[in-house]
């Protein structure tokens, strides 16, 4: 195939902390595996999502992307380059190609500098540029992005937290990148004004075929700004694929039970709750197998599945076209469900009624038998 | 399972104001707020950071910060009996015991340096009843750990709060909270801090303990899947002054205020992709330089001169429902646009 690289592809990707015990004498105890081995890709103008909840590795991943972190294995390339063996130019390159914008806009942006050399500052460092340049280029990011060019000699107390995040996004897109990554770009905002800053998301990405790589533990969010998704848990991805096809037909029974979790827009719309015992267990000594089998409602309840998920590590499988999961449930073997059905989840007839039934009765099953909160350690 | 006659008023809060007077001006937190609790219900309190919820939580439990803010108008009957007129050492007798609170962050309700048993059982010690008679006060807190879903309570009285993961530590605050067998409880975010599966569980809990013991319970959150979850009635509020007050169901499929609506339209859905979200155009006004007339006309799209005069009345929509907004005057359609 003569297909350029795609814009970022993240292979095999480990993130490994080492846990250490002394002061001078340092004794390696343990490892925190925060990323333990995940694979994706973003093409341009796409957005990816990646989801799961705190400690799951989502914002390590963001982390060496962004090269602040090095990798223990594996590689995060740029355009076919691997970001961790860039030097001079082509660095150079990679920074003005991949931005970022943070959670929370009182931290990220320094409040000793005016707006102006907020969002000139990545362009000056990145890009050779002319003075006159630079400055037409900040009003008309500062246009773009819905605030006045006159604001441009403020300081960023002078502003809302939604302007805040506004300023933000301008100094993302200042350096004409490729990609930005988006670490909880709302969660920290007002709930009216979180609509006004996904639609401006949302807006300049038509614009500008900026990619982007949302970091969120809000699904709905995810739901509304991205073409993938990726649900991870423990450092692994549990399910991968198309945004539509995951959130309409959830196979991992983790990624049902964080659905399910996730609380309705509505009183009347009433889901069957999966409610899971215990917390996420500690990244230092991760169970063993299936890292969510202790957890697992469908294995808690069938010991001959257990058996499997305890001993043997699941490995992210197609299962419909775009649709790709981790679970001995959907590897063969245990499968209970009759061969086909799942392929046959696209057709949106007969046969996608009786699977996500079979689905359905399946955990609501499992649900009645798994007691109450219980809580361990 | 405890009997509780729902048609009870336990709280009613009549105009309540509070204000912080400050190099500004006036801040005008609180202002005019008037809703009723009845036995066993959850009423939600929703709206956007610095709307006044918490304000208005803290002033019902005679918390808000002092000197900086006053109380200056309005009442707060608690079974009858109006709490802003009793004197300082009965005012102590109330908070635990008849109104309690759960915070927004485990991590700082609890204190560091002693142990979960220990602050347990120094809220135990306010119970004044036959019960704590009868048993040991380690008991009794081991009792209130296990009615929290706390496993392995005994050994788990003797831990610190940062042995606990943040579910487990906004599980002991409950604990805490609920010692004295209270009739209200305040839930100001509880789950804000927590993750969604854990968030669940929580969420869960508190309807147990709910309607085990009869209490009702005052949940601030601005977020409506929360209140689709939790609340048999909503009120929404906006600049100080709650805009609109119903029953759950009603406030979704017809609300009554264009905030409100807005609202929630602005908020992404999980159960189907949008193509574009709702946006409310422009910030909340400030508290101290509240606009004459409606606080929303500024950034509705129904608004009219008419907005600008005065503050709407509340507007009877329904049975038990009710709207601040002009549009529910009978004179709207005749006002002139702008």
């Amino acid at each position: 195939m003569g297909l350029s690289p795609p814009l970022l592809e993240v292979i095999d990707l480990k993130k490994h902390f080492a846990v250490t015990k002394g002061l001078i004498l340092q004794k390696t105890i343990g490892q925190v595996k925060a990323v333990d081995g995940i694979s994706f890709t973003i093409n341009e103008g796409e957005t990816h999502g990646l989801v799961g909840e705190s400690g799951c590795g989502k914002t390590t991943t963001a982390k060496t992307v962004l090269r602040l972190e090095e990798p223990t294995e594996g590689s995060v390339n740029v355009y076919g380059k691997n970001v961790h063996q860039l030097k001079g130019d082509e660095l150079k390159e990679y920074r003005a190609t991949v931005q970022a914008v943070f959670q929370d806009p009182w931290s990220s942006l320094s409040p000793r500098m005016r707006v102006k050399d907020l969002i000139a500052e990545a362009l000056i460092v990145n890009r050779r540029v002319e003075k006159e340049e630079v400055a037409a280029r900040v009003s008309e990011l500062l246009n773009h992005v819905g605030l006045h060019p006159a604001q441009a000699s403020l300081f960023p107390h002078e502003f809302s937290g939604g302007q805040r995040q506004r300023i933000a996004v301008a100094s993302g897109l200042a350096s004409y990148p490729k990609l930005i990554l988006l670490d909880e770009p709302v969660s920290a905002l007002d709930v009216s004004i979180r609509a006004q800053i996904l639609n401006l998301l949302w807006d300049l990405q038509r614009e500008y075929k900026v990619a982007y790589l949302m970091v969120a533990h809000n699904l709905a969010t995810v739901r509304y700004m991205a073409q993938n998704t990726s649900v991870m848990y423990l450092g692994k991805i549990v399910e991968q694929g198309d945004t539509e096809e995951i959130f309409s037909y959830p196979l991992h029974p983790y990624t049902r039970a964080l659905f399910s979790a996730a609380l309705s827009s509505h009183p009347d719309i009433v889901r069957a709750e999966i409610v899971l015992p215990g917390e996420v267990p500690s990244p230092i000594n991760p169970p063993s197998g299936c890292s969510f089998h202790p957890r697992c409602p469908v294995a808690l309840s069938e010991p001959a599945l257990m058996k499997r998920c305890k001993g043997e590590m699941p490995v992210l499988t197609e299962v419909a076209p775009g649709h790709r999961v981790a679970c001995h449930l959907y590897s063969g073997g245990a499968d209970p469900l009759p061969a086909g059905s799942l392929a046959m989840f696209k057709d949106g007839g007969k046969a996608e009624a009786v699977a996500k039934k079979q689905l359905d009765t399946m955990i609501t099953k499992v649900e009645v038998s798994v007691p109450e909160v219980k809580v361990t350690e | 399972m405890v009997a509780v006659d729902k048609s009870q008023d336990v709280l009613t809060v009549n105009n309540l104001h509070t204000y912080f007077y400050n190099r500004w001006g006036t801040v005008k937190a609180v202002d005019g707020v008037s809703f009723t609790v009845k036995a066993g219900e959850t009423l939600g309190i929703v709206g956007e950071s610095g709307c006044g919820k918490t304000m208005t939580a803290s002033s019902l439990l005679r918390l808000n910060p002092q000197p900086a803010s006053r109380i200056i108008e309005g009442e707060i009957l608690l079974e009858g009996q109006d709490i802003l007129q009793m004197p300082d050492h009965e005012m102590r007798n109330v908070r635990g015991r008849k109104i309690s609170m759960i915070l927004q962050d485990p991590q700082t309700s609890l204190n560091p340096v002693y142990t979960v048993g220990n602050q347990l059982v120094e809220a135990l010690t306010h119970r004044n009843d036959e019960t704590s008679k009868e048993k040991s006060l380690r008991h009794m807190a081991e009792q209130a750990l296990r009615d929290v879903k706390v496993a392995a309570p005994d050994r788990r009285l003797l831990d610190f709060p940062h042995q606990m993961s943040g579910g487990m530590k906004q599980r002991v605050v409950g604990a805490v909270a609920m010692a004295c067998s209270p009739k209200i409880i305040i839930a100001d975010e509880p789950t804000t801090a927590l993750d969604v599966t854990i968030q669940l569980q929580y969420l869960r809990l508190l309807k147990d303990i709910q309607a085990r013991t009869g209490m009702a319970i005052i949940f601030i959150t601005h977020d409506f899947g929360i209140v689709a979850r939790m609340c048999d009635r909503v009120a929404v509020m906006y600049a100080g002054r709650i805009v609109e007050n119903g029953p759950v169901r009603d406030i979704f499929n017809n609300p009554a205020h264009p905030y409100t609506e807005a609202l929630i339209g602005s908020v992404p859905k999980l159960e189907e992709r949008v193509d574009r979200l709702y946006q409310i155009e422009g910030q909340p006004p400030q508290l101290y330089d509240l606009p004459v007339g409606c606080r929303f006309k500024d950034r509705c799209r129904f608004a009219k001169p008419v907005c600008g005069e005065a503050y709407p009345a509340y507007y009877q929509v329904d049975e038990n429902h009710n709207a601040a907004c002009w549009r529910h005057d009978p004179l709207w359609d005749s006002a002139p646009p702008y």
